[in-house]
């Protein structure tokens, strides 16, 4: 289904672009608001990036891989929009989070350290532990070598674990004698 | 390395979660209206450049004014001649902490439950989010030693199911640090901090309020790790059967712990050697206070080693009836609040606690204080700003601060004798109760609400002593 609407959107039926986005258009946004950290920069970074994806659909040379392809241009809209002064300027600290079950606390932590990492690691970061991507998918979707793929993984870990290890509690409460 | 993947495959997820499904359709059919034409510009471009028209002209307007505003000035009358009109007055309870003109904090806590901490670089012309935490009891300890540094503690929840949490930035804020006390430390009454790496926390077994088996911890590293030093087990002092309120420290070695008892009396407990051991001292009671009655030190500050002043609140006894909230049930607990007259009396020292002065009472019931040092005070109530520079003995005639009707005074902050800040709300909105629920008591994290309608927030400044004051527009939080 995918691979005809993708062909059908390459030929310029807008209305099977459209179709795809809607689609994918969640996903997406999930992607972008994790990568800029900033739902409203990402909303504005994904309907760029819908609309350059629409001016370069001529370019999508496997309508198979439309996904991977429409990620690749997110990403790029994310790092554009993260170059502009007008985002830095707007930038605030992170939005709430839904605690779901766990410690609140933890997430801020967690959401604080990541914060703290590059867009093309958060971008790893995301397929791997949020859509359970393989780090050769990561890599395929991101069109970058398993090996820079592998580096950034293990890069965006590293950091994190060397930001949370303040976090974590002491194992045992000192007592006075 | 394995707890670190759970923990970032859970954030990755709920942060994912907190995408709005809807909000998709809105930016495809955004993007679709622009797929049919080449737009050269786009809405993000077009709102940019309305931006910088307005904020061109914002600039013109401002000058304009601040001509305008220094010509005024010259010819000052003694108030502002009518009522401020407040705009853009967001809901919720706040606090604040200027440590310069420029250079000030205010965490608010919203009606969603959560505390927002922002700060301004500017006097309160921009402010920058820096912290946004749910499930923490409003209003919670916080310490900012200069433009850079400042601490806070927390607890998350609402039955000590989770560890009090420090939270210290060096960088103004931009970065901050998150560590925890040790897990079964209790329920946090109250910390203090005396720079980034000593501080002390004061913790309790008990619900608030109550007469319950206290706990000293003291850090000497920045909140990584927290040593307990004294309890009531260890201390025959700490272990009176008063209700705890406040730790306050004003060097490395002497600190305080403030307590009210049922028995009517006040009392004040000293160390002076780091928090190790601790001595029981009775404040004398005011001599015109209410028989009976309930009195509670509830605010004190150290200006030096040696100067410190006190606060005790007296209430007539007995208690009038304190609001109440939903019934409690398994997931549901209510802590009331008990809205009363309070009258307030001043004690302050000048040889480091020895010995302290009699009693003062400052103020009529209501209002807010400042203490900028030892004698030069502050209040601020509805009948307007009143000063003393004899720590108390005398005060002048009320300067009025002219709010709109149904408006009164919560916060007062002075860091010269020139430039200050007040937090005014509506009375429209008093909150009656905090409520807190938890889907698992004891496990998962509680969503803290103020029952009633949240009051409408505003912040005043003035930079010639109270004889204007501005308002400092907040962010709408909502």
């Amino acid at each position: 289904m995918d691979v005809e609407l993708a062909c059908r959107a390459r030929a310029g039926d807008q209305a099977a672009f459209e179709a795809l986005l809607r689609q994918h258009g969640r996903a997406m946004l999930q992607f972008a608001d994790f990568v800029l950290h900033d739902l409203s920069a990402a909303e504005d970074a994904v309907q760029e990036a819908f609309f350059m994806a629409w001016r370069r659909r001529d370019r999508l040379d496997d309508p198979a891989a439309f996904v991977p392809w429409l990620r690749r241009i997110v990403l790029r809209a994310c790092l554009r929009w993260r170059r502009r002064p007008i985002w830095r300027a707007l930038t605030v600290a992170d939005r709430v989070l839904d605690p779901g079950t766990a410690d609140p606390v933890r997430h801020v932590d967690v959401a604080n350290a990541v914060r703290h990492l590059s867009p093309r690691l958060r971008a790893v970061v995301f397929l791997h532990f949020f859509e359970d991507q393989t780090l050769a998918s990561v890599a395929r979707e991101l069109g970058i070598p398993m090996s820079t793929a592998k580096t950034r993984l293990y890069e965006a870990l590293r950091r994190l674990k060397r930001m949370l290890a303040d976090y974590e509690p002491p194992l045992s409460q000192e007592q006075s004698p | 390395m394995k707890d670190l993947e759970e923990r970032l495959r859970d954030y990755v997820g709920a942060r994912a979660k907190g995408v709005p499904e809807g909000e998709v359709h809105r930016i495809v059919d955004r993007a679709a209206a622009r797929l049919g034409g080449d737009v050269s510009r786009s809405p993000r471009r077009l709102r940019a450049l309305a931006a910088v028209a307005a904020t061109l002209l914002t600039a013109v307007v401002a000058t304009v004014a601040l001509l305008a505003f220094h010509a005024h000035l010259l010819n000052a009358p003694a108030t502002n001649p009518t009522p401020l009109r407040l705009t853009s007055t967001p809901r919720g309870v706040m606090t604040f902490h200027f440590v310069s003109a420029q250079v000030g904090w205010v965490t608010v806590f919203t009606p969603k439950g959560r505390t927002v901490l922002m700060k301004t670089a500017d006097g309160g012309a921009h402010w920058q989010q820096q912290l946004e935490i749910d499930g923490l009891f409003p209003f919670p300890p916080m310490k900012f030693f200069n433009a850079q540094e400042g601490v806070i503690v927390a607890q998350p929840g609402a039955d000590a199911s989770f560890a009090p949490r420090v939270w210290s930035t060096a960088d103004g804020g931009a970065h901050w640090q998150v560590r925890g006390v040790s897990a079964g430390s209790g329920r946090l009454v109250d910390a203090d901090f005396v720079d980034m790496t000593h501080g002390w926390l004061l913790a309790s077994d008990g619900p608030p309020g109550t007469s319950s088996r206290v706990f000293v911890y003291q850090t000497v590293d920045g909140g990584r790790r927290w040593t307990r030093l004294a309890d009531s087990d260890s201390s025959s002092a700490l272990g009176q059967s008063d209700a705890k309120t406040r730790i306050r420290f004003a060097n490395q070695t002497t600190g305080w712990i403030t307590s009210s008892s049922p028995q009517e009396t006040a009392s004040l407990y000293v160390t002076r050697d780091g928090g190790h051991s601790w001595q029981g001292l009775d404040l004398t009671p005011p001599a015109d206070a209410p028989d009976p009655s309930r009195k509670f030190p509830y605010l004190e500050r150290f200006f030096n080693e040696r100067e410190a002043v006190l606060v005790l609140g007296v209430t007539a006894r007995p208690d009038p009836a304190c609001f109440s909230g939903p019934p409690a049930d398994g997931n549901v607990k209510v802590k009331p609040v008990c809205v009363q007259p309070v009258t307030r009396y001043a004690y302050s020292t000048a040889d480091g606690g020895r010995t302290w002065s009699a009693p003062r009472r400052i103020g009529s019931a209501g209002g807010a204080l400042s203490f900028l040092d030892a004698r030069r005070w502050f209040i601020v109530d509805a009948k307007g700003l009143s000063v003393s520079e004899d720590a108390g003995t005398t005060w002048s005639e009320a300067r009025r601060v002219q709010l709109p009707s149904g408006w009164e005074p919560r916060q007062v902050e002075f860091i010269d004798p020139q430039r200050g800040w007040i937090a005014v709300q509506d009375r429209a909105g008093e909150w009656r109760a905090i409520v807190y629920s938890s889907q698992s008591p004891g496990k998962g994290p509680a969503n803290f609400q103020l029952q009633g309608e949240l009051p409408r927030l505003a912040m005043l400044v003035t930079a010639d002593a109270g004889m204007h004051w501005t308002q400092v527009q907040l962010p709408d939080l909502t």
